[in-house]
């Protein structure tokens, strides 16, 4: 019984370690600049972002899990080939989805990038690599921690980009005087991903001084 | 046995760098001079606001990071005065502020400093301020208006096309060259005054703040493709002549590639570095989507100062190297 209990405290830490390396101290984004071009290209708006963030996490999610069950009992060349059809499989009912039950216009806003979201290099590198030498319960914390880092990270620049380009937020006004057009084109992006970055590693150190004194 | 230490950059006399920056300073000074004559004190105000925010950031800077201050080597002042001098006479005076809040809060300052930047902080300070205020950037008045400009803090003012914009839409050029060195054409407010960039240039060639190595490649390769690949109808020379004087090509070519702290020092990197930035110039203006984006040539050639400073090392001692690894 008591080696039982050790083993699920263990596990537990293990979890938490991963969720909060995989959250922050690793951002995917950020720290590992993985999966920065739908932020480019798409994050122009906080609803693109949320969006994207689910897809994103409907596609990590159940490549992570399928890979951790299965991935080391699969040679390694045809891994890539089935979480890539899986989550292509995924990503269609995801755009039907959009398209008739959600609003036409978010699927035109969104087409090329929900299809992309399949090759995202961000569901390869978490799925592919991280996820077939854990264990399932640890690659899904990871899983789940990527996305929301990936969403945390999409949602802040997409709102504030739209709140400079458009004046809106979630496409309601907020009645600015002043409206900066170029804050929709990638460079802003860029900008902000940046000062986001510095501002992570100023954190990290923070917390990182603060444990060392303790 | 003991060793002095001299931080960044590392010249031969640590005490030369902030000669340097007063040369530099000084070739700064009668190009706004120039400007007053046609706009007024407009210009001087625009490059002062730009000048004292520089240093008044730097400072801001030092003590944040309760370093000792920088200001006194006059870098920040250089930057902030670039920065000055490339807006246009039209633009509002919180322009070349902000072009100098982000030149030395996010690029100089996180770096490490004064001279521990990697980039060129006057030539990121254009960037951003080109890329957020377009608007601002490109509207040039007519310098034949003959009336100074109000000295209020927005002018609105019907804008003129520059050479650079005359140049991406192609066509026949408005500008004879008399009018192109004696600066009688719409631009920033120090990127028009030919005769006078070139005065400049030779005084602080003669003053060794500038290097010939890096200004003459840089404008050979400029010259070069704008004779291949004219915009302009009427002849290689007229496409050249344009080209060179349009934006601010040459200024670029004299104040800012030649900053002693991005730029690389070994002889053959320095002539690579500057034929990289002609090609990078000139490209950004063919491809590019504004009229002129040298500040962005500028800072993709900055990253690729060391390399070039390694390589010509390389390329003169292949010889002694290969002799090395055979015994």
């Amino acid at each position: 019984m008591g080696q039982g209990n050790n083993r699920l405290s263990k596990t537990l830490n293990e979890m938490k370690d991963t969720f909060f390396d995989s959250f922050l101290a690793k951002n995917i984004v950020l720290v590992q600049a993985i999966g920065i071009s739908p932020i480019l290209a798409a994050g122009v708006t906080l609803k693109n972002g949320v969006v994207l963030t689910l897809c994103t996490a409907a596609v990590l999610i159940p490549a992570s899990l399928f890979m951790s069950l299965f991935g080391d009992k699969l040679p390694a060349w045809v891994r890539p080939p089935i979480y890539t059809v899986g989550a292509a499989a995924i990503m269609l009912g995801a755009a039907i989805f959009i398209d008739r039950v959600i609003s036409h216009e978010l699927y035109a806003s969104l087409y090329i990038f929900i299809p992309l979201t399949a090759v995202n290099s961000l569901v390869s590198y978490r799925a592919g690599g991280f996820s077939v030498s854990h264990e399932p319960v640890i690659a899904l914390t990871d899983a789940v921690a990527s996305s929301l880092g990936f969403g945390l990270v999409i949602c802040v620049v997409s709102g504030l980009r739209e709140i400079a380009a458009y004046g809106t937020l979630w496409e309601n006004p907020l009645n600015f005087s002043v409206v900066l057009s170029e804050a929709s084109l990638p460079y802003a992006a860029f900008l902000l991903l940046g000062f986001m970055a510095a501002f992570l590693q100023w954190l990290t150190s923070v917390i990182g001084q603060k444990l060392a004194k303790n | 046995m003991s060793y002095k230490t001299a931080h960044a950059p590392h010249l031969r006399r640590s005490d030369r760098f902030s000669f340097m920056c007063a040369d530099v300073l000084i070739a700064l000074a009668p190009l706004s001079i120039f400007s007053a004559v046609y706009y007024g004190f407009r210009p001087v105000l625009l490059v002062l606001a730009g000048l004292v925010s520089a240093v008044l950031f730097e400072t801001i800077g030092c003590l944040l990071m309760r370093r000792k201050p920088t200001v006194t080597d006059g870098s920040a002042a250089v930057t902030g005065a670039i920065i000055g001098s490339l807006v246009s006479p039209l633009s509002p005076y919180w322009l070349p502020v902000a072009g100098s809040a982000f030149a030395i809060f996010s690029v100089k300052m996180p770096m490490g400093g004064s001279g521990r930047n990697v980039f060129n902080p006057a030539a990121a300070g254009l960037s951003a301020i080109t890329l957020c205020f377009p608007g601002f950037f490109f509207k040039y008045p007519d310098p034949g208006i003959g009336l100074p400009l109000p000295l209020s803090k927005t002018v609105n003012m019907a804008s003129v096309p520059s050479p650079a914009s005359q140049l991406a839409s192609g066509g026949q050029t408005l500008y004879s060259p008399t009018m192109l060195l004696l600066g009688e054409i719409p631009g920033p407010i120090g990127g028009t005054a030919i005769t006078i960039l070139i005065a400049s240039a030779l005084f602080l060639l003669v003053r060794r703040a500038i290097s010939p190595l890096i200004t003459l490649p840089y404008l050979a390769t400029c010259a070069v493709l704008a004779s291949i690949f004219p915009r302009v109808t009427g002849g290689t020379a007229g496409s050249v002549m344009v080209e060179l004087c349009a934006g601010y090509l040459l200024f670029c070519g004299i104040f800012l590639l030649n900053d002693p702290v991005t730029a690389p020092r070994h002889w053959l990197g320095r002539i690579a570095y500057g034929v990289l930035a002609g090609v990078l110039v000139m490209l950004t203006r063919y491809f590019g989507r504004f009229e002129e984006g040298a500040c962005f040539a500028v800072l993709l050639v900055n990253a690729f100062a060391t390399t070039l400073d390694r390589f010509g090392w390389y390329a003169l001692n292949l010889r002694r190297i290969r002799n090395r690894r055979r015994s």
